[in-house]
Order: structure tokens, then sequence, then C-alpha cells
């Protein structure tokens, strides 16, 4: 079984007007199932609306689904018992930078987590300083946090949950808010975690670059599971992508209007190079 | 009928050890009708620069005039110049504070003495420019979605019939599809009423198939300030200072040192794709 | 404009006065501003001021750091001081028009400003050396009695920090607010009170609805990191008395025993 699972999970919430009568009932979550295996990297896409952050609330117990189950690492986390045992082994950071951070400094955020969880002092230090050099922060471990740039921010959020030392981080439109360059800055760091630190990531996101280098791609609209595959699979298919209020990278975009255009290019282009590749190779003659 | 910046410096906590120069020696012109868009990282100085044109900085030296008056004359009313020259600020829903969307619209022209009819008037005809259902006009501002609040917030200063609108990173935030909604809607605004409009933003991509020119800005001072594909060309020094050219710019300039003979300067896809067809004589 | 707040604000170096445990900074300035009120006599002060001097040059925060601290209060001080210079009765010594200055007057408006100006800059070494977090922790520490009493020692410790955090945010936010709603054509500064009231509306609305979604995004931050309140919490930085502290110590009871005699000696 993978470190997330989730079966048939439905959440509703229940709408009321001013005088708290009940207005309606809206499913933000509409029978989704997913399997993340340990060592993965997920992208879950969508536009604002779409469920993906109400279901990403699910993975840390910070929301328990109306209808069916999740599992994070064999524990069910409607659990009351096992809430505190889920929430340290997925970790989660939030869209706003300047909501999360709780320490004064940088070094004593990081610290926030394994000081809640009782880890001993030595190793609490320990953990601070791998955490932060993951994320390559560590040099400024004993600044403000609000002397940082917004993509600095996330990567100090990122390090205080690494240093929970969780199998997997949930990453809820970490890049929202932030501008390009803080923006590469964090998608660096949660590929590096990904991939030198082996935790088991799924990053939640409205940017479409930003999941190219993901293993697998969901794409939720309406509540639902809308698309399904890798980067390459979903970006072959434009149109759909378009009706989901998606964005396709200009490249896939360029690639798509010269195939229809009548030249022949492999499906699902991905980055520049592919591109040229693709169009200096063969047909040039 | 312009705006003229004349060697504008502008200097955070001048008189104390922490001082920084936000705004170095800036020199331009933004004659009527024109779609600028403003370009760099944070803490380059654009929001700074936007915020002296109607006022709200005063500038530690230099001056700017709007329709040829100094702004900083002990005579000029630079109450007025606010409702003239229109700044919509990042995430705007964060001011919405009215019980109903229209009465917050209202604000604005409220606020310049207007009689209650026009101030209606006004505030009607600026809610329809930017595209909120009708239905939604008596509803508290903070249920709506995200994208339906921003346009509430855009047209609370829309209602003030600006001569010129500034936008600062109206899309931040939204998805994909609310960007473009939003963007259409500003270009579609400056085509009907001629307004000139300033985008400030820190992406080239969103704002490179609408511009007529792009201010690239970086520590304070004016990196480039030309046409789209001028800058673009640039990709090189754009990137020195963390900021990027279009994708698309990426692609040709790769095609071309492969020997594609392909026009580097094309900006958006449309373009792209008709030189690549070309130089590859593909009937396209 | 409103971040010119020094008051209280950590200054970032390492000084021996930086590396105190917080309880003996807290003890110390609580001990040197009860012992400004023991003094009748100018030497007291002299002393105080020698000593508060050491204390600023052992701690490498540059001296005109306390300085700005004190802009915030000049007109309290100003007040204090004219107060004190005209309204106190007793030998006459200059008359001005109808008021009347006297040796006592002059006495006690100088004695107040020295006193005033060496309890804020005295407080603001301890603000200005302590890291906010730390000084919440050294408060925790040393309010533990009060846990037997059923006083919610660590919840009122971790609302101080985090209120101390959201502080500078919540300014720049004001400001912010402020002036987009300027750009609308707001007034803030004209009109009568009332008026002046009103025109708040605009502002305060968006800054509560702003503070109340920054905290319900924060708790739920915290829970996400298995904050479930003081119970088995441990400590990244546990207080642990040193040798410097107790030298500390020893130094601040050093420095009453000398100000506090000397200070009261009749014959100054």
């Amino acid at each position: 079984m993978g470190i997330i699972r989730a079966k048939d999970v439905v959440y509703e919430y229940i709408r009321r007007d001013e005088e708290g009568n009940v207005e309606g009932i809206t499913r933000a979550v509409d029978q989704v199932s997913l399997d993340v295996r340990q060592g993965e990297f997920i992208a879950i896409l969508g536009h604002n609306g779409s469920g993906k952050s109400t279901l990403a609330k699910h993975i840390n117990a910070i929301l328990n689904p109306t209808e069916g189950t999740v599992w994070v690492d064999g524990m069910d986390t409607r659990d009351d018992t096992k809430v505190w045992e889920i929430r340290q082994r997925a970790g989660m950071v939030f869209q706003n930078p300047d909501n999360q951070i709780i320490g004064q400094v940088v070094e004593e955020d990081v610290g926030f987590g394994p000081e809640n969880m009782g880890i001993p002092t030595k190793e609490i230090w320990e953990r601070v300083e791998e955490s932060l050099k993951a994320v390559g922060m560590y040099e400024f471990r004993k600044h403000s946090p609000n002397k940082l740039s917004g993509g600095q921010k996330q990567r100090v959020s990122i390090a205080g949950v690494l240093a929970m030392h969780p199998k997997c981080i949930v990453l809820d439109e970490p890049t929202a808010m932030l501008d390009p360059r803080g923006r590469k800055e964090v998608i660096r760091a949660v590929r590096a975690l990904n991939q030198v630190e082996e935790v088991t990531v799924v990053l939640i996101t409205h940017y479409m670059e930003e999941t190219i280098h993901a293993d697998k791609v969901f794409v939720m609209d309406g509540g639902r599971i809308a698309m399904e595959g890798t980067p390459r699979e979903i970006f072959s298919q434009v149109e759909r992508l378009k009706e989901l209020r998606l964005d396709v990278p200009q490249v896939t975009l360029l690639a798509y209007e010269l195939q229809n255009r009548g030249m022949k290019l492999p499906r699902g282009i991905l980055t520049v190079e592919e591109l040229a590749d693709a169009l200096s190779g063969s047909g040039v003659r | 009928m312009s705006i003229i910046v004349d060697h504008v410096s502008y200097i955070y906590g001048a008189d104390t050890p922490l001082a920084v120069t936000a705004l170095d020696d800036i020199c331009l012109e933004i004659p009527d009708g024109q779609f600028v868009g403003i370009i760099g990282h944070t803490g380059s100085g654009k929001s700074t620069l936007v915020q002296h044109l109607n006022g709200l900085i005063r500038a530690t030296s230099g001056h700017i005039y709007f329709n040829g008056e100094d702004i900083y004359d002990s005579d000029f009313d630079r109450k007025k110049l606010r409702g003239r020259v229109g700044l919509v600020f990042q995430y705007p829903e964060h001011q919405l504070f009215e019980v109903d969307v229209f009465s917050d619209v209202c604000f604005g022209p409220k606020n310049l003495g207007l009689d209650r009819k026009e101030v209606e008037l006004r505030s009607y005809e600026a809610l329809r420019k930017v595209g909120l259902p009708d239905e939604l006009f008596y509803q508290s501002p903070f249920e709506l979605s995200g994208g339906q609040k921003r346009r509430a917030a855009i047209a609370g200063v829309l209602a003030m019939k600006p001569e010129v609108l500034i936008l600062d990173e109206p899309t931040a935030g939204l998805d994909p599809k609310g960007r473009d909604e939003i963007l259409y809607q500003i270009k579609q605004l400056q085509k009907e009423s001629g307004m000139t409009i300033l985008l400030v933003s820190h992406s080239m991509e969103d704002v490179a198939e609408y511009v007529d020119r792009i201010i690239v800005m970086n520590r304070g001072r004016i990196l480039f300030d030309n046409v789209p594909r001028e800058v673009f060309s640039r990709y090189r020094e754009l990137e020195e200072v963390g900021l990027a050219a279009p994708q698309v710019t990426y692609i040709l300039n790769e095609l071309k040192t492969r020997g594609l003979n392909v026009d580097v300067n094309a900006t958006t896809i449309g373009e792209a794709a008709d030189t690549i067809c070309m130089a590859k004589g593909h009937g396209g | 404009m409103l971040r010119d707040i020094t008051l209280g604000q950590y200054y970032q170096t390492d000084s021996v006065i930086h590396r105190l445990d917080p309880r003996v900074k807290l003890a110390g300035t609580l001990l040197y501003i009860i012992s400004l009120f023991f003094f009748q006599n100018f030497l007291g002060y002299l002393t105080a001021a020698l000593f508060l001097g050491i204390v600023i040059g052992l701690s490498h925060v540059p001296f005109r750091f306390m300085v700005r601290g004190m802009r915030a209060i000049i007109f309290l001080l100003l007040l204090t001081v004219v107060f004190n210079l005209f309204l106190t009765p007793g030998t006459p010594l200059v008359t001005l028009w109808k008021v009347t200055i006297t040796r006592e007057g002059l006495r006690t408006a100088v004695s107040m400003a020295i006193r005033l100006t060496l309890l804020i800059i005295g407080s603001s070494v301890m603000t200005l050396t302590t890291t906010p977090n730390n000084l919440t922790d050294g408060m925790e520490r040393g309010m533990r009695p009060l846990k037997l009493f059923r006083v919610p020692v660590h919840e009122v410790a971790m609302m101080m920090s985090i209120a101390l955090r959201f502080i500078p945010i919540l300014l720049e936010e004001t400001d912010k607010i402020m002036k987009a709603q300027i750009a609308r054509g707001a007034d803030f500064e004209s009109g009568n009170l009332i008026k002046r009231a009103k025109a708040l509306v605009p502002l305060l609305v968006p800054l509560f609805i702003s503070a109340f979604r920054r905290a319900n995004d924060l708790a739920m931050a915290m829970e996400a990191r298995c904050y479930r309140g003081g119970e088995g919490r441990t400590k990244m930085k546990p207080l642990i008395y040193r040798r410097r502290d107790r030298l500390a110590y020893l130094c601040i009871l050093l420095y009453l025993c000398v100000s506090i005699p000397v200070g009261r000696l009749s014959f100054f």
C-alpha cells in the first residue's frame, strides 16, 4: 500500500445564510481516489475552486472526509488517536508565507515542529541544521523572517516541515504569492527534497510549468479528478487543459500550433530543448 | 496631455542609518492613451514608482508633471489628482469594506464630492465595465470568489473615471483563466475609452501580448524602456537581473543558433509559428 | 511611516549581553528600574548612568539605536519636565510673567528627566539584546510558579510571542490599506472628531478581516506542525544558568549595593 491512499473521498460543507439557515450543501471533493507511493513526486493541478486545496487538507488530517477514507502510511485519518502521528508523517506547507511562520528567528521557527513533538534539545539542533541546509537557508538561520523574500520564507516553511522528519510533504500552492524568482527557488528546493532526501512530494499548484518534473499529474475540476497521467500525457491534451481553465507552457502551445498547421512533431513537448531538437532534426531539409 | 517624470529619486528613511534608495534618478514620459507594462521583480522599485504618479509618495528629489503642471506645486490640488490617476493596489480585494459591492464601488466617486445620482451612475457603469454580473451588485463583497472580488475592487477605482489607470500586479494569485480574463478586460477598457494604462507586473509573458511599451526596472533604475520585441531581444541581460523573456524568445533563439533562419523578434505564439513555418518552407 | 518605532526591536549582533539568560536581563532591568526610584541625589543617577554605559558598551548596540527609541517618548518627557518645573511649590528662583520656577521644581524636573531617560534606555537595552521569543521564554520560566494558581503561563507566553511576530506585519498592512483608500479619495486627516472616526471604517474593516484571516491560517499551520499546547513540549533553546549569568547577577547585586547607599547620601 502507498504512503497516501484515498478511496472514494467526498467532502461536503454546509453553506449558511446570514441568519444561519442552511442554504445548500457544496461538494468540494467528489469521489476522489488516489494512491501515492513512497518517494514519488505527485502534482495536483486545478483552477481556483477546483477542490485541490480541500483535498490536500485531508492528507494532514486538518479535514476529515464526509464519505470515503484517507490513509496516511496505513493510518486512517479519522482515527483521533493517530492525528499527531499523521501530521508528523505528512507535513504541510501553505500558500501564504507570512501566515505560517511562527518563530521570530529563522532557526527557532524550524525548531517549532520538533519542539511540539517532544524531541530532545540536542537532536532539535541537528534537525534544524540539516533541514535548513537542505533548502539552502542555513546562512539565514539567525535572521528575522520579516526581512526575507517570499521565496526564502517559503523555503523556511519547508525546512520547518522537514525538521519533523516526515515521509511526505504536501505543498498547497506554495508559489501562488511569489514572483518568478521566488517560484523557481521554491520549486528547486522541492525537487531536491524529493530527489536527495527521498521525501514523497505532493505539489498543489495552478502553474503547469512547475509540474513537468513530476512522476504523475492529477488535474482536478469540480471536486473530481478530471485527468491523470504523466506530465507528457497530460500536456499533449492542450484543448482539454484549456477547457479546465489551465495554462499550457508556451513551448507546448507552440508545438501544438505547429502540429495544427500540419507539421509532424512528437506529442506533449515539455521543454525548449525538446522542441528545438524536434524542429532542427528531421524536417529541416 | 501626459505624465512626465523628471529626475525623480526616492530614498526610504532618508534621515536614518537604514536609508535605502528605492528610486534612482528616474526620467520618463508617458503620452496619452498608451498601454505601458512596468516589469521588475520584487524590490525593483516598480511599485514605489507608480505610487509617485498619483502623489501617494513624495519624491525625495525631482519633479513630476501631470498635463504640464508640477504636482508638487503648492497650489496644485493633489487630492483631485488621485481621482485623475487611479491606482489599483496589489490584492485590491483586501480593501473592500462595505456591506455590498455597489456601496463599496461608490466609495471612490463619493469621495470626489459628486452628487448621488452621478455617483451611482458611475458605479453602475464601472461594474459593468469589469464584467461583473448584475446579480452580484448587492451581495456582500466577502461572498464573491477571488476573481470577482478583484473585479469589484478594480471597479472601485474605475468609478472615479480616472484619465490614467495604474494596476499593480492585477493578476497576482489568480489562476491562469482568471488572469487572462482580467488582462483581456483591461485591454478592452483601453481600446474603448482610450485611457492611459500602466500595468505593473513581474511576468513578461503576461504583458507581452497586451502592451505597447515595456519599462524594465531593476534596483530603482530603468534598465530598458522600449517596445516589447526590442526588450525581449535583450533576454540575456534580462536574465542577469532575475527576469526572463517569454519562452518563445528562447525557442526562436535556440533554433537560430541551430541554423534555422527564423525571425527571433516574434513575441507571440502565432508570430513564432509563422516564422518557423516560413523557415522550414512549410505550407502553413 | 509606521515602521520607525524602534522601541523594543531586537538588534541583531553578538555580545555578552546578547548571550545572557533572559531571566537575568528581566530581573536586572526590573531591579535597575526600581533602583532609580531610590535615589535622592545626582550621585545616584551618575552611578546608574555609569552602570548603564558599561552595559551598553558591552552590548555592541550602536548608541544611536538607543536614542532613536527615545524619540517616541520625547513629548512625554517634555511634558513631565514642564509640569514639574512650573508647578512645584518652593523657593522661587526665576519668575517669568505669571509663572515661577522654584529651586525644588528645577530639581524635580531635572531628576525626573534623568530618571525617565535612564528608565527608557535601560529597558530598551533589554529588548534590543533579547529576541522577543527569548524574552517570552524567560517570562514563561520566571512565571512558572503562577501555574500553581492555574494561570495559563505557556499560553500567555505563546500569545505574546505570536503578537510580537505579527505586529510588524500588521503595521505594514495598515500602511498599505491606508494608502489604497487614500488612492480612492479617502481622507484620514481633516474634519472633526466624528468625521475622522467615521473615516477610519474603510481602514479598520479590512484590517480586522485580514487579522482574522491570518489568525485562522496561523492556527491551521500550527496544528499541522503538531502544536497542542505546552504539554510534552521540549525546548530548542532551554534556559540554563551558566557562569556568565551567575556573574551577571553578582554585578547587578554589586551595583545595587553601591548605587543605593550612594544615591541616598544626604550631603549632595
